[in-house]
């Protein structure tokens, strides 16, 4: 009869085999259904976070470098473009204001504190990113302690890249919405069509050959055009309700004409950002 | 004192690959900005390009610094612990039984670093595939993200093998200084 632990290295590695594949169980667990990452796991990214800073300041003020060679260069032909653009805005404006004044009136008479669209800002500065390619995370430098929550959507520019996957004291991870991920958590959105029509659906995933977010989930008859605008729901969990996603790109048919594929530009350039927005939503805080 | 020298080359070879686990991150930031498109398909391995030159310059078993190592990686970047940690553990194993074979000079150890990026990339790839984190199809990854992964992380060691091989060998001058005293 053969004796049991007669090979040690094979036992060895059959014990490493078994640690390894729990260990990436409990990861994955504690990602799907954790608000937070455990006290130790905290910690290590907090003073990983620390050392962070100094290895990634000379790559953060080299890009900053080539953003602003860059963003001269271009300068000319924005400023003719924006001065076109600058009396509509003041018209605009002023017109927000009025309509806001109005809103806050409105709501105080009907008792409401807050609604859906209501939020409030936080600024942060992208400390790296992941080198795997087919993990799109982002490290930011704001955490629990300036008051990041899970799932909070972020912004950069005009427009949604993603949400707050885990919250560290000093440091949390934003996973992009071009994430592919199958456990990633995907946005509620809804495009409103130049007809006022409101079509609901899911941000399913991005589309490298079509370079664009894919609108899912859809079963309309309602004509959708290029060029509507594509904004978060405000559905499920703690994205507020109005935020730019993006505009529609291109319509096209699946499944024999039965579901609709909908692929959306992004508002924003979803691979280039030093600075982002974390938005907190004012309802269900 | 092998015992001492061995826990002071465990921690000298940690440091390295931590700090550039840390510069992987930050390169795979900064080239985005260039070309999202192909930087979206390169997996950043300078860690990997530090065990290599160190399984070939220093005769230590790294299997260690690489569990620690990956942990610490599997922590920062992705919140699951298990699979940079994996897939480096056995690429170290892989190093060890491929430096006893080969002769050391650049071109051997940029061809095991070659090597290694393959195993890495593909065991990495393997395991997020299989837990649905990815939906890049196997042919796609041969195609395209392995090609891409091996000619910039080729350059990426161009750039770093003599520094590092200038760090590693003050690192042993001076343990040897030490052992003599």
């Amino acid at each position: 009869m053969p004796k049991l632990f007669s090979n040690k290295r094979l036992i060895v590695i059959l014990i490493s085999f078994i640690l390894a594949a729990a260990s990436i169980v409990f990861s994955i667990r504690i990602i799907n259904y954790s608000q937070t990452p455990p006290y130790l796991l905290k910690l290590t990214n907090d003073v990983i976070d620390v050392t962070s800073y100094v290895v990634n300041e000379p790559g953060r003020l080299l890009k900053n470098g080539f953003n602003f060679q860059t963003e001269l260069i271009s300068t000319y032909q924005e400023n003719q473009k924006l001065k076109k653009k600058v009396d509509q805005l003041e018209q605009n404006q002023t017109k927000i204001e009025i309509l806001t004044r109005e809103n806050k009136e409105l709501k105080k008479e009907l008792q409401l504190n807050a609604t859906l669209s209501d939020y409030s800002q936080i600024t942060a500065a992208v400390l790296s990113r992941s080198p795997a390619n087919w993990q799109d995370v982002l490290i930011i430098n704001r955490g629990s302690v300036n008051g990041i929550k899970k799932n909070m959507p972020v912004m950069s520019g005009s427009g949604v890249i993603g949400r707050i996957m885990e919250v560290n004291h000093l440091n949390s991870k934003v996973e992009l919405i071009s994430s592919n991920s199958k456990i990633a958590n995907h946005f509620a959105a809804q495009i409103t069509t130049k007809k006022g029509e409101v079509i609901n659906g899911v941000i399913t995933g991005y589309s490298e050959t079509e370079n664009a977010l894919i609108f899912g989930n859809v079963s309309t008859d309602t004509e959708i055009h290029i060029g509507d605008a594509v904004v978060t729901s405000g559905l499920g969990g703690v994205v507020p309700k109005g935020l730019l996603i993006g505009k529609v790109n291109k319509i096209e048919k699946k499944d024999y004409g039965l579901s609709t594929m909908i692929y959306v530009k992004s508002a924003t350039n979803i691979n280039d950002f030093s600075v982002v927005t974390v938005i907190d939503r004012t309802v269900g805080n | 004192m092998k015992k001492r020298n061995n826990f002071k080359i465990f921690f000298f070879a940690l440091f390295l690959i931590y700090i550039l686990i840390l510069v992987d991150g930050s390169i795979s930031f900064i080239a985005h900005f260039f070309s999202a498109l192909v930087a979206g398909k390169i997996f950043w391995l300078g860690s990997l390009c530090v065990l290599t030159v160190l399984s070939f310059e220093i005769n230590v078993n790294f299997l260690g610094v690489a569990v620690v190592s990956g942990i610490i990686a599997d922590i920062f970047y992705s919140g699951i612990i298990g699979i940079y940690t994996v897939s480096f553990a056995i690429t170290a194993i892989f190093l060890k039984w491929i430096v006893q074979y080969l002769p050391h000079n650049f071109i051997y150890i940029i061809s095991s670093y070659f090597l290694s990026v393959t195993i890495f990339s593909t065991i990495y790839y393997g395991i997020n595939n299989y837990l649905g984190l990815t939906r890049t199809a196997p042919f796609q990854y041969l195609a395209t993200y392995l090609p891409a992964t091996l000619l910039f992380n080729l350059f990426y060691f161009i750039i770093l093998y003599v520094p590092m091989l200038k760090i590693i060998e003050n690192f042993k001058r001076k343990l040897a200084l030490k052992d003599e005293k």
